[in-house]
C-alpha cells in the first residue's frame, strides 16, 4: 500500500494504491488521518488504484470523513472499484460519503 | 685498551642494559594490555569481564588490593568485588549501601591519595555516563608510579565500552526474557479464550420442526471477529444472525460476547409473535452506541427471522458485506440478495436512520446460506477474488449436497487459495435448510 498526496488549488487529492489489509491497517490510519490536517479544504480521496479494502479500513475512512467534517472540510471518495462501491452500497455509506465516477467529476464539481 | 676506554665502555654498556630493561618493561605492559583488551572484546558475559578487569588490573598496578564496583543492569543496582590475596568476594548492593566509595563512582578523574595508605580510584565512563570504578591499593613500593596510571588512563575507556556493551547486553537478554514470558502467558491466555469462542460457535446442525441449521467455521488466528448464533424466540419463530467483528483479535472477540448477550437479551423485549430483525438491529445499534470505541472497530451483521409455519424468513443487513445466498433446488436457481444497512457502529451517532426489514420464501429443498468475507475474499489469482459470483458458482454445482458438505467444498476452495495467496481471515458459513 501507498499513500500520496498531491494539493492543487485548495484541493488536496489523496492517491492510494495497492491493498489496504490487516498487516497495514495501522499505517493507513496514520497516514490517511495525518494527511486530512491541512490548510486545504476540499479533500478528494482518490481510490482507482486501491484493489482491496478491509472491514477495519472502511472505518478508517469514515473517521477521516467524520475529522474533515468537525474541521469544516469537504471530504469526498472518487474512482471506486466495483468490489469496493459494493462495499460503500451494502452498508449505505454511499448515502452519506459523497462518491464520484473519477477524479475530474469531483474536481468540476468544486470548481464549478 | 686503557683503563679510561673501559670504564666508558662499561657505562654504556650499562646505559644499554636499563634502555633495554626499560623496553623489556613497556613490551610487557603493551603485551598486557593487548591480552586485556581482545579478551575482553570477545567476552560479553558481565561476570567474566568483571574478573578479567579485576585481575589485570592487579597486574597493571601492582597493587595487592583491589575494588571493582559496577552498574548492575537493573537500576540503582551495584556489583561490588572486592579481592584481597587474590581471593575474589562480590556483594549486590543499592546505591544507598554503597558508603564512601560512591564518592569515586561519581569522580571525573583519577583519585590519587599518597598518604598513610596510598590508594588510586579510576573512574570507568562511557560517552559521559559513570558506570563504575576500579580502586587500587597496597603498593609494593609504597608509591604510585606514573606509567602505571597512564596504562590504567587506557583501561578505564575500554573497560568503559565493554562494560556499556554488557549491560546493555544483560538489559537486551532481560527485556527479551519478560517479552518471552509475557508472550507466553498471553499465548495461553489466548488458548483459553479461544476455547471459550469455540463454545460459544458451535459446529453443526441443529433441527427445529421441519427445518435445519447447519453452522460452520474457521478462525485464521486465536481469536476471530466472526460470529453466528441461532435460537428459539418461539414455538414458530427462529432467530439466526451471522456477523463480521472488523478486525481480529482481543477487542473483536470481547464483541462477539456482547453481540450473543444483546441479541438474545433485545429479542427477549419483544412481545409474543412481533420480533423484526430490523427492531432488533435498531436496538443493537443504540447499545453499541454506549461503547466508547473506535470507528475502526463495527459490527457487520445480516440477521433473519425464520417463521417455520409460513416458510418465510425476514431479513435485515446491518452492513454485513456477503449478501445471503438462496438456493432454489427444486428450480435449480441460486439467487443472491443486495439487501443494504448500515453496520453497528458509532459512526453517525447524530444520524436519524432504519433498517429494512426483507421477505424470502423459502419452498422445499431450499437453503439460505449466510457466509462471512473470509470466503468471498478468496482469491481466484493475484488481482482477482472469489467474490459472491464465484461463491454462487461453486454452490450451484454442489447445489443438491447438503449444507455440512457444501461448507467442506467452499473451505477446500479458499483453503488452497489461502495456501497459494497468503489469505489470513476467518470464515463463518449458516445454512438454513427447510427439509420436507
Amino acid at each position: 500500500m501507498l499513500v500520496e498526496t498531491l494539493t492543487q488549488d485548495n484541493i488536496k487529492f489523496i492517491n492510494v494504491f495497492g491493498e489496504i489489509s490487516f498487516e497495514n491497517h495501522s499505517e493507513f490510519k496514520e497516514s490517511i488521518l495525518r494527511n486530512i490536517l491541512g490548510e486545504e479544504s476540499i479533500i478528494i480521496f482518490n481510490m482507482e488504484k486501491v484493489t482491496y479494502l478491509n472491514s477495519m479500513s472502511l472505518g478508517i475512512i469514515v473517521k477521516a470523513y467524520s475529522e474533515s467534517k468537525k474541521q469544516g472540510k469537504k471530504f469526498v471518495l472518487c474512482s471506486l472499484q466495483d468490489n469496493i462501491k459494493k462495499l460503500f452500497s451494502i452498508t449505505k455509506l454511499d448515502k452519506i460519503i459523497s462518491i464520484y465516477e473519477d477524479r475530474e467529476e469531483a474536481v468540476k464539481l468544486f470548481k464549478g | 685498551m686503557n683503563n679510561r676506554e673501559k670504564i666508558y665502555l662499561l657505562e654504556e654498556n650499562e646505559k644499554l642494559h636499563q634502555k633495554l630493561k626499560k623496553m623489556s618493561l613497556q613490551n610487557d605492559a603493551l603485551l598486557m594490555l593487548t591480552d586485556f583488551t581482545s579478551t575482553l572484546l570477545v567476552t560479553t558475559d558481565l561476570e567474566k569481564v568483571s574478573y578479567i578487569i579485576i585481575e589485570h588490573a592487579k597486574k597493571l598496578m601492582n597493587g595487592k588490593n583491589i575494588k571493582f564496583i559496577r552498574k548492575e543492569p537493573e537500576i540503582d543496582t551495584y556489583a561490588y568485588y572486592k579481592m584481597e590475596n587474590n581471593y575474589i568476594k562480590k556483594k549486590i548492593l543499592k546505591r544507598n549501601q554503597l558508603g564512601k566509595e560512591c564518592f569515586f563512582i561519581y569522580c571525573n578523574k583519577f583519585y590519587i591519595s599518597s598518604k598513610d595508605k596510598a590508594f588510586i580510584a579510576v573512574p570507568i565512563k562511557y560517552e559521559g555516563e559513570n558506570i563504575g570504578v576500579i580502586i587500587v591499593e597496597g603498593f609494593d613500593s609504597g608509591k604510585i608510579e606514573n606509567k602505571n596510571i597512564k596504562l590504567m588512563d587506557i583501561c578505564s575507556k575500554i573497560c568503559g565500552i565493554v562494560i556499556k556493551n554488557c549491560l546493555l547486553m544483560a538489559q537486551y537478554e532481560n527485556e527479551k526474557k519478560i517479552i518471552s514470558e509475557q508472550n507466553k502467558k498471553m499465548s495461553e491466555d489466548l488458548k483459553y479464550a479461544q476455547k471459550i469462542q469455540e463454545y460459544l460457535l458451535p459446529r453443526g446442525k441443529q433441527h427445529f420442526g421441519r427445518y435445519s441449521l447447519y453452522c460452520n467455521h474457521i478462525q485464521a488466528q486465536y481469536l476471530g471477529g466472526d460470529f453466528y448464533d441461532v435460537f428459539q424466540y418461539s414455538y414458530n419463530k427462529i432467530i439466526f444472525y451471522i456477523a463480521d467483528i472488523s478486525g481480529h483479535g482481543v477487542s473483536s472477540a470481547l464483541l462477539t460476547l456482547f453481540l450473543k448477550q444483546a441479541v438474545r437479551g433485545i429479542a427477549k423485549t419483544f412481545k409474543n409473535d412481533y420480533v423484526y430483525p430490523s427492531k432488533i438491529l435498531e436496538k443493537l445499534h443504540h447499545r453499541f452506541n454506549d461503547f466508547m470505541v473506535e470507528e475502526e472497530l463495527y459490527i457487520g451483521i445480516l440477521i433473519g427471522v425464520l417463521d417455520i409455519e409460513k416458510n418465510e424468513v425476514i431479513i435485515s443487513n446491518g452492513g454485513h458485506n456477503v449478501e445471503p445466498i438462496h438456493l432454489k433446488t427444486e428450480k435449480k436457481q441460486v439467487v443472491s440478495y443486495d439487501f443494504e444497512g448500515l453496520p453497528i457502529s458509532n459512526w453517525f451517532k447524530d444520524l436519524q436512520f432504519s433498517y429494512e426489514d426483507n421477505k424470502i420464501y423459502l419452498d422445499i429443498n431450499d437453503k439460505l446460506i449466510l457466509l462471512t468475507d473470509g470466503a468471498t475474499e478468496s482469491r481466484l489469482n493475484e488481482n482477482e477474488l472469489l467474490g459472491i459470483k464465484g461463491i454462487k458458482e461453486i454452490l450451484f454445482k454442489n447445489i443438491n449436497l447438503d449444507c455440512d458438505k457444501k461448507f467442506n467444498e467452499l473451505l477446500k476452495y479458499t483453503a488452497d487459495s489461502t495456501k497459494i495467496y497468503n489469505v489470513n481471515d476467518d470464515i463463518a458459513f449458516l445454512c438454513l435448510k427447510r427439509e420436507d
